[in-house]
């Protein structure tokens, strides 16, 4: 006799059906609707490949970078009190609230060449608003929320006893942080990373505002569809969703491995 | 040794000391508290997790009140498990061995030293994941001792192992004490801190009301609430007043309105009676509807409430004689049930008045 499952269970999962059909309706409507030649065309393409080329190392880079300063962060808010811990938390999660365009707009007032970082820039012969620099920034500025977040979920969650013990048997807190922390929140940190190269490297509103050019692939699929339709900004559409796709598959794995 | 002069720290409404605490060299001390009593707060003062608003700490003589944490030269074991879940046995038990940048050579022989005497030496290649609560802890304490520290200091070594795991754990904890470790010890059971100590003492909000060996602490509770940390069933607090009966014997009062003849009584001229304590194993009880002699010395009228099969054999019976006395009684001695009128008596031995100290609170 096959068991019968129970009513909570069954309601649960036909709700939980329609919204995964809603995720994968439309992604797999246009890789369906895209011919193996276009698609082919399209991986061919020079500036198809140069954007995706430039939206993945913009990306990873803008991740790295400001991971320097993130992950610090993430561990002061997880295990030290301090005067306007809310308020800073509070900053933290903007990015993830306001508008992406409004979000370029406030960059561009510090990066274009009247503002304070875009003035040293250039003093120093580099070019932020429309170049690479500036694309990183744009890309780090929405996605920071998601590593900070992780990595200070992660820092939470490794018991508070184990840092004590370590220094107790004569470890600093340099050598508690490598040692007993982070290899403990290893793999927050590690969800962190791969949460906010993706959010990265798929951003629009804010990257537009600070670099049209050079064009990354969010940028240009927005560019062929007002110029010749959905019918040219599909097939690109589709190989960057293939490229993300391997790209989150290996970063996953190679995460699986170090755990 | 390690010493506790004038201590006092405030912290989140809580008030511990003002503290003094001496723990000579070889002691196993033990701090006797319920939770809350402030044990975990003075012993993360002493690794220096927590820094006193006054006070003085010294260990071997020297000040180590603002030393930083990893040159206090103190053991810690924290309350629970805190082996590193990333580390292998070996890895963890070297782990301090390593801060301090030891040669290779001799960290192998110092693991593999501590391993054998704390019986973790079979464990040494084994991943921490798959150790038992008993093994988790002689691991904790290998690679606590492998730093040869002056004092080990543990949070409650014990909670949430079985009976047996207990048993074995204290046994290692006596083993390393006769061997010259220095023990302070916090815990909220009598029955670990008197399987171990060499010295008690009794905390109660944020102080230290008693201390002394297990035995004089034992047999001399200060307080009801000293007598009741040490498992001490029978001890009652007196009024001050003593009556020397018509009948030439002396009658003390419990608070709570009794009389009872204390035979041989003997209290220090001016000293006032603070606490009577009875012997719960030479109680005996007897039904009170077959008594022969109504006019003989039955002993105290009261009706069995409670009783509680010990695993030995023997049984706690609960009497309600205007005081709940507790009796022990031996295999097959037991004929009672709840709601039995009986009477119970005792002999002279039995019975102990302790003077009111001026100095014990409570």
């Amino acid at each position: 006799m096959i068991p019968r499952a129970d009513s909570i269970s069954l309601a649960f999962t036909m709700l939980g059906g329609v919204a995964l059909l809603f995720l994968v309706a439309p992604l797999l409507g246009m890789v369906l609707q895209s011919s193996i030649p276009e698609i082919k065309v399209a991986m061919y393409d020079q500036e198809v490949r140069g954007s995706i080329v430039l939206s993945l190392w913009t990306a990873m880079a803008a991740t790295f970078i400001s991971g320097i300063g993130a992950v610090p962060l993430a561990w002061l808010l997880a295990r030290k009190d301090f005067p306007g811990k809310r308020v800073v938390s509070a900053v933290i999660d903007l990015p993830l609230m306001i508008p992406h365009s409004a979000a370029g707009i406030a960059l561009l007032t510090i990066l274009s060449r009247h503002g304070l970082l875009g003035r040293l820039a250039h003093d120093a012969g580099i070019r932020l608003v429309g170049g690479p620099a500036g694309i990183m920034a744009a890309m780090a500025f929405v996605s920071l929320p998601f590593l900070i977040n992780s990595s200070r979920t992660g820092f939470e969650a490794v018991d508070a006893r184990l840092e004590k013990t370590a220094m107790n048997l004569g470890a600093s807190p340099v050598s508690v942080f490598f040692t007993v922390t982070l290899p403990l929140a290893w793999r927050a940190v590690v969800s962190g990373i791969v949460l906010m190269f993706g959010r990265g490297m798929s951003e629009f509103g804010a990257v537009i505002m600070v670099a049209y050019h050079p064009i990354t692939t969010p940028v240009l699929i927005y560019e062929r569809f007002g110029a010749y339709g959905l019918k040219w900004a599909r097939p690109v559409a589709v190989v960057f969703v293939g490229v993300c796709l391997v790209v989150f598959v290996i970063l996953r794995v190679i995460a699986d491995k170090r755990r | 040794m390690l010493q506790v002069k004038g201590l006092r720290k405030r912290l989140d409404g809580f008030v511990l000391g003002e503290l003094d605490l001496k723990v000579e060299p070889g002691d196993y001390f033990v701090l006797l508290g319920p939770s809350g009593s402030g044990k975990t707060l003075l012993l993360e003062m002493v690794a220096g997790f927590q820094h006193p608003d006054a006070g003085r700490i010294t260990l071997e003589g020297r000040d180590i009140t603002a030393v930083r944490i990893q040159d206090r030269q103190v053991g810690y074991l924290c309350q629970g498990d805190t082996l590193f879940p990333h580390l292998s046995v070996r890895e963890n038990i070297a782990y301090g061995l390593k801060r301090r940048r030891t040669p290779t050579e001799f960290l192998k022989d110092r693991v593999e030293e501590v391993a054998r005497n704390t019986g973790a030496f079979h464990l040494l290649d084994r991943k921490v994941d798959g150790l038992s609560g008993g093994e988790r802890q002689r691991v904790a304490l290998a690679r606590a001792l492998a730093m040869d520290p002056a004092c080990l200091l543990l949070d409650e070594p014990l909670t949430g192992m079985d009976a047996l795991l207990r048993q074995d754990i204290l046994m290692l904890l006596r083993r390393l004490n006769r061997s010259g470790r220095t023990f302070l010890h916090v815990t909220h059971d009598h029955h670990e801190a008197l399987a171990v100590a060499t010295r008690v003492a009794i905390m109660e909000h944020g102080r230290i009301v008693q201390q002394g060996t297990p035995q004089e602490v034992v047999n001399n509770p200060c307080s009801l609430f000293a007598a009741h940390l040490v498992g001490i069933k029978n001890f009652f607090p007196l009024s001050r007043n003593i009556v020397q009966g018509r009948d030439g014997k002396v009658h003390v009062a419990t608070k709570s309105g009794l009389r009872l003849v204390v035979p041989g009584l003997a209290l220090p001229r001016g000293a006032s009676p603070g606490f009577l304590m009875l012997d719960g194993r030479l109680l005996t009880l007897r039904p009170r509807d077959v008594h022969p002699d109504p006019e003989g010395d039955k002993g105290y009228p009261g009706m069995v409430t409670d009783l509680v099969p010990q695993g030995d054999g023997t049984w706690e019976v609960t009497v309600d004689m205007g005081i709940l006395v507790v009796a022990l009684l031996g295999p097959g001695e037991c004929h009672w049930k709840p709601g039995d009128r009986v009477y119970v008596s005792w002999p002279g031995k039995a019975v102990k008045v302790l003077a009111r100290k001026s100095a014990c609170p409570g």
